[in-house]
């Protein structure tokens, strides 16, 4: 098979655009997707409890002065996946900013270097006075999963200019955990609400963030077209990136969704970058229940209900497949690569405490899975590290058992590829088998992160910096 | 128990938070049909004590309570003063105690109206803020007692405070240098005749700021001029209080907001800041009233 080639090279304004995408993305994830096609580049992002993606296409023929890209004999595409923090001290400057000429560019080449062993993106800004600063990125190789959206159910849409929606949202404390917006089309009025279901104490009342309401007159709005009582939430957080970004390219958002539960899209496009969210939305439960019922108490248990069975079902699997999907490639061959950094002879200790490990890092994904099975472990709570804060909103997963009817509509990522039915075998299988290993498996992570992985270069100590993921290897060796 | 106001002065109250907010996370907040109270305590020791007349950031002010009319309620103040930031370009604020409906928890809600600046069709936009607050009983208040001082030795017209924190602000970064334990620690010192000091005085560096031609305000005839120590003292004698510079930097926020301020210095004990809002001839005498006691040298 023939390698794939990328080579493209930008102007510093498209490369500051580069800068302010990888600035939005980073607000999802800490490690960022990059995929070439072609006529086509998308940076994208997915949170890790898989409730809401980012991406940003880029029509390679305007936004890029060149572009060319030759893909293997294989696949159609170049997908891979860097460090969002890598990648945001290459892209830190301000290029266009005039008044500090030493950090302005004229050009920035991105080219792909495949060359025995050392994969690697290599970054070159062409500065002032002939300087010419050259990086060098490591990225891991994964299948990047996309988000899906329908925009037929999604009959709720609203277009809003840039400029406006930052002005509302400046009103929103950045503590609050989220933000629903809800139509009032009958009295003209739309609103945006920041709220934070979390249950408070008395004593801790005061520590509880800033609730906002901004409520605006429709006609603010280029298109409002949402029927009357209509209100989702979604994480205020990701909602504050996509408004910031909007800002920056002064151009019209327009968002699309339909009842809580589904997902929302946000999408904005600007000189041949377009940017799309697909967000997961919640229920109000906070609101609702005051809309609805007498008492407060009530919606309390009401959310507190709907977490519970949601977390100790879902959970475990989506936590499972997180794994694979971070490391790129099924999490018993990331497991085997690791090793502590700079030393061989521990890694057979790492090596012995589950079976799992001693699987050969060269296995396929296929293989990977089939074999799991076998590693199932009898029962053992209690069950992995506490959940993320928030109830998981995207039931993940293509497997059938797991999800009745209405559940399989959340699911935002469709058409993985070929591999999805043994996928999806797999998972099923480990459930039981990492559940009950929830503990080893944050041993392992913790390892993973001053260590490394890297099973084309054993020779030297590939060291990473201790961060919050594990990666394959070091960034700037 | 009601409490309802148009917010007059956006800028002073978002002053008044914001130089309130450096000092401590929470204040006291006394509403009553005479003035506005806000009471802060930093857990180094500094307390400001703020009494502004109702005019200063009200109008349209309604309180009632079967405590005198007097409404005790604990606020954090970051929160305060980003809501009040929201209201830059409002037409009208409007702020007011009241539960909210979800869980019946106390708020001040902050009401602001905004006028569609963008389509002169469109209707005018509403934000309304939630800041929680608790409220405090009248038992729970009487427990907070303004500082004791005694009479001071020296009290003197402060120069602009602006100038008086630019060099505060280099003197403490002269301090980060020094690693003894006087670190960051500022002498202040002025007397009788017009003049006001202060001097960093570490192992490393010595550096002293002396202004003079200031003035020293006359007590007022309510006091003990005769056996009052500022007056029995000599003029050029200077009084002193040690204070931690970080500390200073912070009280001197307030700088947007003071007229004139008066500092009172009861040698190598405390020191009382005056910071009025108002002009001397101004009937309206807002005040925030800041205490610092002295290091022991």
């Amino acid at each position: 098979m023939s390698n794939p080639t990328l080579h493209f090279t930008l102007s510093p304004s498209s490369t500051q655009r580069i800068h302010e995408s990888l600035i939005t993305l980073s607000k999802f994830s800490e490690s960022i997707s990059l995929e070439a096609r072609r006529g086509i580049l998308i940076l994208s992002a997915l949170n890790s409890t898989k409730t809401a993606s980012a991406a940003i296409h880029l029509t390679t023929n305007r936004f890029c002065i060149t572009y060319n890209f030759s893909s293997s004999t294989d696949t159609d595409r170049f997908q891979c996946r860097l460090s969002a923090r890598a990648l945001l001290s290459v892209f830190r400057q301000r290029f266009l900013d005039s008044r500090d000429k030493s950090t302005a560019i004229s050009k920035c080449e991105v080219q792909l270097e495949q060359q025995g062993p050392e994969n690697r993106i290599a970054v070159r800004l062409l500065c002032n006075h002939g300087v010419v600063k050259t990086y060098k990125l490591t990225y891991e190789d994964v299948e990047i999963l996309h988000a899906v959206f329908n925009r037929d159910t999604a009959t709720a849409r609203w277009r809003l200019g840039s400029s406006l929606l930052k002005e509302y949202m400046e009103h929103f404390s950045a503590k609050a955990e989220k933000l629903a917006i809800s139509s009032a089309a009958s009295e003209g009025r739309a609103t945006f609400t920041s709220f934070t279901e979390k249950l408070v104490d008395g004593k801790d009342t005061l520590k509880q963030p800033l609730h906002t309401n901004v409520s605006l007159d429709i006609g603010n709005f280029e298109e409002f077209s949402v029927d009357d009582g209509v209100r989702v939430g979604v994480s205020l957080k990701d909602f504050t990136a996509v408004a910031w970004f909007a800002a920056i390219l002064e151009t019209m958002v327009e968002a699309r969704y339909s009842v809580p539960g589904r997902a929302m899209q946000v999408a904005y496009a600007k000189d041949g970058l377009e940017a799309v969210y697909t967000l997961m939305t919640a229920q109000d439960n906070r609101i609702s229940q005051s809309f609805g019922g007498p008492g407060s108490q009530m919606g309390r248990v009401v959310a507190v209900q709907r977490r519970e069975p949601v977390e100790t079902r879902e959970e475990t699997p989506r936590r499972e497949m997180i794994e694979r999907q971070e490391s790129g490639r099924p999490p018993t061959e990331r497991l085997e690569s690791v090793k502590p950094s700079g030393s061989e002879s521990t890694a057979g200790t790492i090596h012995q405490p589950t079976p799992r490990r001693e699987t050969p890092a060269s296995l396929a994904p296929q293989q990977n899975f089939s074999y799991r099975p076998t590693q199932q472990l009898p029962p053992m709570p209690p069950t992995p590290p506490p959940p993320p804060q928030t109830a998981p909103l995207f039931l993940y997963g293509e497997d059938e058992d797991e999800m009745d009817d209405s559940d399989r509509e959340h699911n935002l990522f469709g058409e993985m590829d070929q591999e999805r039915g043994s996928f999806t075998l797999g998972w099923d299988t480990t459930y039981a088998g990492n559940a009950e290993k929830g503990e080893k498996a944050v041993n392992k992570k913790k390892r993973g992160r001053n260590t490394v992985e890297d099973e084309d270069d054993d020779s030297d100590g590939d060291f990473v910096m201790p961060t919050q993921q594990p990666r394959p290897k070091g960034l700037f060796d | 128990m009601r409490f309802k106001t148009s917010v007059r002065s956006i800028n002073t109250f978002l002053k008044l938070t914001q130089s309130l907010s450096a000092i401590a996370k929470l204040a006291w907040l006394r509403l009553s049909e005479d003035d506005v109270r806000f009471v802060v305590k930093a857990a180094e020791g500094t307390a400001v004590w703020a009494n502004l007349s109702i005019e200063m950031l009200f109008e349209d002010y309604i309180v009632t309570s079967a405590n005198n009319n007097i409404i005790n309620l604990e606020v954090p103040l970051d929160r305060l003063h980003k809501s009040l930031r929201s209201c830059a370009s409002a037409s009208q604020a409007v702020l007011r105690l009241t539960k909210r409906a979800s869980d019946g928890s106390p708020i001040l809600a902050l009401t602001v109206t905004v006028a569609s600046a963008s389509d002169f069709l469109a209707g005018s936009t509403l934000i309304t803020q939630e800041i929680p607050c608790r409220v405090l009983s009248a038992s729970t208040v009487e427990l907070i007692q303004e500082p004791q001082t005694p009479d001071s030795d020296v009290h003197i017209f402060l120069p602009p405070l602006s100038r008086v924190r630019g060099i505060t602000d280099r003197f403490n970064k002269l301090s980060t240098f020094s690693l003894s334990e006087d670190r960051y620690k500022l002498l202040l010192s002025a007397n009788m005749a017009g003049e006001f000091k202060m001097a960093l005085v570490g192992a490393e560096v010595k550096v002293e700021s002396k202004w003079h031609d200031l003035q020293n305000p006359v007590l007022a005839d309510s006091e003990n001029r005769e056996g009052h120590p500022s007056t029995v003292r000599s003029q050029t004698e200077f009084a002193q209080v040690r204070v931690d510079g970080r500390e200073w930097a912070k009280v001197l926020k307030v700088q947007g907001l003071s007229r004139r301020v008066i500092a009172c210095i009861c040698d190598d004990q405390a020191l009382v800041l005056y910071v009025f809002l108002t002009e001397e001839a101004d009937p309206d005498q807002s005040v925030l009233t800041y205490y610092m006691s002295s290091y022991s040298a």
